[in-house]
């Protein structure tokens, strides 16, 4: 192979790389303009440049029927351009007939002059006609054409061409006219000249020159000359011709325009059997013969795109692979051991980098393969009569190009049988009350080691009965065994070898091969499908692909000494847990840690224990994973905050496949191997499926954990027969501490600590209780009110538990106790932490609640406070009450409201968040809306504050957040927006 | 057995064994290097190694066929052996020559190997001064990870 014909293989290369592009775009644009209705400029605009650029170069390349065809497709968008023609679902149908066709030819583009285009002209010219009076007044039909002279229609741009020559516009028609005679058309070239229009004017010339030549002395581009009639006798051999296979025919072509209407595009003129004319390429060296189209097709090779970012970092660690060497060798010449161990070290690295980046030139994203559905669609539709749509998603996931590309097929075939099978048609659909027309959603997602793509379609279901049923007619399976069957596993029958849905054989799908086909071909590339349905609603298939070679964005964990990796696909979102807050967003129930997340409740899973290892020594504040995957959401708790990274799924050994952990390994930046964890395995591993079933199927539970009456407790012991209960918003901190720092001094009990005491008390002095008994730790759970810090001396902490609080505040009233509840067969007292710390050190307390009274309004402050669940609204009363305030209790958002619309005066609103009717949020809305009490102070209380539960308080305009039962704060907090008030 | 190609074993010492690993399935012999470690897989898997960008899965052959683990000591070796499209690290207590068997009859193992022990071996050779167990390198690729097949005599 001469240099030359290199050379041109590679530009064919090109352009058909290229090509592919342009017409994919194209494609999506057409039927962006279709749903439109409408030309949009930009969007017509883009596919006529495509178009435009593929005519030009294969106009270059001598790629001749190429060139014609998007020519003609070229003049009909032009009409569309210029807003003569509307985009409806004939002209559409027709245009994406021919970039189809179009696109045929440049796949096979050795071969493409041999194939027919005429159908796509004619009906392309269908439109052009319906424009053409003007092409026909310039070229009437009767013309009389010298022999041996070419009748071409030059597509002159005025503009350009005036400004190439540097000429006005007669001297342009004598440039033309010293080329042949010019049959029509002069008179609007002059026109266009004088005005300077932009637009090409159609020309018809008649020449003894061949078209080339034209071309070149009229500095045309290929495209905007035209044959309409060949030369005929002994000149037209003059012409060069591509093959000699066209040169067979060529007398069939040249004779047959003779009736055609010289007017008429060439397109239209070319009668149906006519192979494509021989109008001569430039490319005078693919002259050999039949062979040459064979011969290119091989040559063409496949080529992809890829970015200068990439090719970039390429190039950069081939650089630091010289590098390497150059030091490799250096420290073997100098025998320096330590430098060959560096440099190989250094070697490995990058090497290991550099197939990272190789690999990931051979990424693509799958969008490109979603981008042909629309049009299978619309399609397939059209041609069913039915009103279909296509939505994709997800379409920068990106995967291999060889998986890619063995994706096509079965997706096209899903997709195909979605539309077909699954829609109805459009009454169908509107008597099932559904929109006519239907619509079929793609998505690809990256969940874990796995690439998903979900192809879900609105239609009617599959019916698993009727599958059964069939089954058992084609032998598929034993009656016995349908009848055994789930219907989810009789939906999957479709996937039956010989085992077509359809209801009846059509064209389009069903051909008896089918599912089963779409499910060997995706289980080679080692993934899975499967199908749900939902009879009248829908049918949703999901495969599964195993990105093998795939870049996966990742999140990188340390745990212990080791780092993992987490697919970031699974990761929904981080969440730290702040020390303070830790065990308010932390709940434990059947022995498996909760964490609260915005109102609802997850499993929370320790990677630690995952992994086996020991858990960590440090008390630093958790990060929680929450990881969400088909099917589940939990937390994965892991000690440090993760780092990004993008990593590349290595193979692993069959021995791994039997840990569900692991979903496969990778190399990190540094070299060192790490894990990469399977969400869904740990998952299953730690039976999290249960759980999140307890969770769905007990409301009791849901509502437990749920509610807002649900209270995060600390319960703890003072004998082992009497538990208590503290809120633990007004727990500091829990201290162990030996008996004998415990001391007595003076009557009072205090915590010996090196500088100074603490004051404790111990439950049994204030509360009926029996006394702690013998223990070598106890446990001193340091409460915080009103500013003062004291224990409370435990025999042992229990726990922290989220509690539903039913709390009876009768039966067991006394001193010291706010009320009862059972839980987990006992009877737990809730401490009233407020009167223990005065019963029990009045000297503490006596001084801080004055403080403020004295600056006191002479009437008793008033607070509005809107709680819904009993418990809370009369023990906050009471707390408010004891405080010195009035206070006016209102069970729900709207009797808070009715009663600042009565008219009665409030100093401050202290409201629940969750409540019927009107919650805590809309009371504010409401109260800041109004002119009249816009300016009230407004408490929230809440049983979980978290950051975004405090935002959107503060967007609704809540001045404080407080959580609930920490009664202290609450008083405090009332005094002081009062005070501000006041 | 004929002599040359194919027939060269590796000469690896494991617990006292004298275990031939057929030099076509070898790729190369590297110092011990403490892999990464991969927890809750059994003993016999040391971890994971990057060898030069492929991962390299390191098993034990003194856990696996002794129940006992190899010391990291300096005559510790790794052999790496690609079965398929699988790299395997054996860890080996320490490398011999390479011994040609060809020639010599391939017997079947003494009855008083333990049956644990038998799957690993394809059969024994006598060397002059020796008994070479030749490893069936493809049963070590079907090692269970729960260590159903890891549990050694």
């Amino acid at each position: 192979m001469s240099a030359d014909d290199a050379e041109l293989d590679e530009l064919v290369n090109d352009f058909v790389t290229e090509s592919r592009e342009h017409l994919a775009q194209v494609e999506s644009d057409l039927l962006g303009l279709e749903a439109s209705g409408e030309a949009p400029e930009e969007a017509t605009n883009r596919v006529f440049r495509a178009v435009h650029s593929v005519k030009g170069v294969a106009g270059f390349l001598g790629l001749e029927n190429i060139n014609r065809l998007a020519h003609s497709l070229e003049s009909v968008l032009d009409l569309m351009r210029k807003g003569r023609l509307e985009p409806d679902a004939g002209l559409v149908d027709v245009l994406l007939g021919a970039i189809d066709r179009l696109r045929e030819m440049i796949e096979a583009v050795g071969a493409s002059d041999g194939m027919l285009i005429d159908d796509q002209l004619t009906r392309l010219a269908a439109y052009l006609e319906g424009d053409a009076q003007q092409v026909r007044k310039v070229a009437p039909p009767s013309v009389e054409v010298p022999p041996g002279h070419w009748l071409l229609q030059l597509s002159v741009a005025t503009s350009r061409l005036a400004l190439e020559f540097g000429v006005d516009a007669p001297q342009l028609v004598e440039e033309i006219a010293r080329v042949g005679t010019l049959q029509s058309g002069a008179a609007e070239l002059m026109r266009a000249v004088d005005e300077g229009s932009r637009e090409a004017v159609v020309v018809v010339l008649s020449t003894a020159s061949t078209p080339e030549e034209v071309i070149e002395r009229l500095r045309l581009e290929s495209g905007e000359v035209t044959v309409l009639r060949e030369a005929l006798g002994g000149v037209a051999e003059a012409a060069p011709r591509p093959a000699p296979r066209q040169e067979a025919a060529a007398p069939t072509a040249a004779a047959a325009p003779q009736p055609a209407p010289a007017g008429v595009k060439p397109a239209a003129a070319e009668p149906p059997s006519a192979t494509p004319s021989p109008a001569p390429g430039r490319d005078n060296k693919d002259k050999e013969a039949a062979g040459s189209p064979a011969k290119r097709a091989d040559a063409h090779q496949e080529s992809i795109r890829v970015s200068v970012e990439l090719l970039d970092r390429l190039m950069n660690l081939s650089g630091e692979l010289v590098l390497g060497r150059n030091q490799l060798l250096q420290a073997l010449d100098s025998g320096n051991d330590k430098g060959v161990e560096t440099s190989s070290g250094r070697l490995n690295q990058v090497i290991s980098e550099m197939q990272e980046a190789v690999m990931r030139t051979r990424m693509q994203p799958i969008g490109t393969l979603f981008q042909r559905f629309p049009r299978v669609v619309r399609d397939l539709a059209g041609k069913l009569g039915k009103q279909c749509a296509l939505d994709a998603d997800g379409k920068e996931v990106e995967l291999d190009r060889s998986i890619l590309e063995a994706l096509s097929d079965p997706l096209t075939h899903i997709v195909r049988n979605s539309v077909d099978h699954g829609m109805e048609m459009p009454d169908d659909r509107r008597a099932a009350g559904k929109q006519a027309e239907g619509c079929v959603r793609m998505a690809a997602s990256q969940v874990g080691g796995n690439v998903r793509i979900e192809i879900v379609d609105d239609g009617r279901g599959i019916d698993p009965r009727r599958l059964r049923e069939k089954a058992v007619e084609r032998g598929v399976v034993t009656p016995a065994q349908a009848a055994t069957m789930s219907d989810r596993e009789a939906v999957n029958l479709i996937f039956a070898a010989g085992f077509s849905t359809a209801e009846k054989v059509t064209d389009v799908s069903g051909r008896g091969v089918g599912m089963d086909v779409v499910r060997s071909n995706i289980e080679r590339l080692g993934g899975t499908v499967d199908v749900t349905s939902q009879l009248g609603v829908g049918t949703r298939l999901t495969i599964t692909i195993p990105l093998t070679l795939a870049i996966l964005p990742a999140m990188v964990i340390a745990c212990g000494a080791r780092r993992y990796v987490l697919a970031q696909a699974n990761v929904a979102e981080l969440v730290q847990i702040r020390d303070g807050e830790g065990a308010a967003r932390i709940a434990e129930l059947n022995g498996r840690e909760l964490l609260r997340l915005r109102g609802s409740v997850i499993p929370l899973v320790r990677l630690r224990t995952v992994l086996g290892e020991p858990p960590a020594e440090t008390r630093r504040e958790p990060i929680v994973v929450v990881v969400e995957s088909s099917k589940l959401r939990y937390g994965l708790v892991i000690d440090a905050p993760p780092d990004a990274e993008e990593i590349v799924v290595k193979p692993l050994s069959r021995h791994f496949k039997s840990r569900p952990e692991y979903a496969g390994a990778t190399i990190l930046g540094d070299g060192t191997v790490a894990m990469i964890l399977d969400a869904v395995g740990i998952a299953n591993r730690c039976d999290l499926g249960e759980v999140a079933e307890d969770l769905l199927g007990e409301a009791s539970l849901r509502e437990a954990l749920d509610g807002d009456e649900a209270v995060d407790l600390v319960l703890f012991q003072n004998h082992p027969e009497d538990t208590f209960a503290v809120p633990l918003g007004l727990v500091d901190h829990i201290r162990r501490v030996s008996p004998q720092d415990v001391r007595e001094v003076g009557g009072r009990t205090v915590l010996a600590e090196q500088d100074r005491a603490l004051p404790i008390v111990m439950l049994d002095r204030v509360v009926p209780s029996r006394p702690v008994g013998d223990a070598k730790v106890l446990s001193v759970l340091m409460l915080r009110i009103h500013d003062q810090t004291f224990g409370v001396v435990a025999s042992g902490v229990e726990d922290i538990k989220r509690v539903a609080v039913q709390v009876d505040d009768r039966t067991l009233a006394m001193e010291g106790v706010i009320g009862s509840f059972q839980y987990e067969g006992r009877t737990v007292r809730l401490l009233d932490a407020g009167a223990v710390a005065q019963a029990a050190l009045p000297h503490c307390f006596t001084a801080a609640p004055p403080k403020k009274q004295d600056a006191a309004p002479q009437r008793a402050p008033r607070v509005l406070f809107a709680e819904d669940t009993r418990f809370f609204r009369q023990h906050v009363s009471k707390v408010l009450q004891g405080a010195g305030f009035e206070v006016t209790e209102a069970e729900d958002g709207d009797d808070a409201w009715q009663a600042l619309e009565r008219g009665e005066s409030f100093d401050i609103v202290v409201t629940d968040i969750q409540m019927p009717n009107c919650d805590g949020l809309q009371l504010t809305r409401r109260i800041r809306g109004s002119a009249q009490h816009r300016d009230l102070p407004v408490v929230a209380l809440t049983s979980l504050s978290s950051d975004e539960d405090q935002s959107d308080g503060r967007a609704a305009g809540v001045t404080a957040y407080l959580i609930k039962l920490d009664d202290a704060a609450l008083v405090a907090a009332v005094r002081n927006y009062m005070g501000a008030l006041v | 057995m004929k002599k040359g190609p194919g027939n060269l074993y590796v000469c690896c010492h494991v617990g006292g064994l004298h275990i031939g690993v057929n030099l076509d399935w070898v790729q190369e012999i590297n110092r011990l290097t403490e892999p990464t470690f991969v927890p809750m897989m059994p003993a016999w898997l040391r971890g994971l190694v990057n060898l030069r960008g492929n991962l390299v899965t390191v098993v034990d052959l003194g856990s696996v066929v002794c129940g006992a683990p190899v010391e990291k000591t300096s005559a510790a070796r790794t052999v790496v052996v690609e079965i398929g499209d699988e790299i395997l690290g054996l860890v080996v207590d320490s490398v011999g020559d390479v011994v040609d068997v060809g020639g010599r009859a391939v017997e079947g193992l003494p009855s008083h190997v333990p049956a644990s022990q038998r799957s690993w071996f394809s059969g024994m050779v006598q060397l002059p001064d020796d008994l070479l167990l030749l490893l069936d390198v493809n049963t070590l690729r079907t090692l269970e990870a729960d260590g159903a097949r890891a549990g050694c005599a």
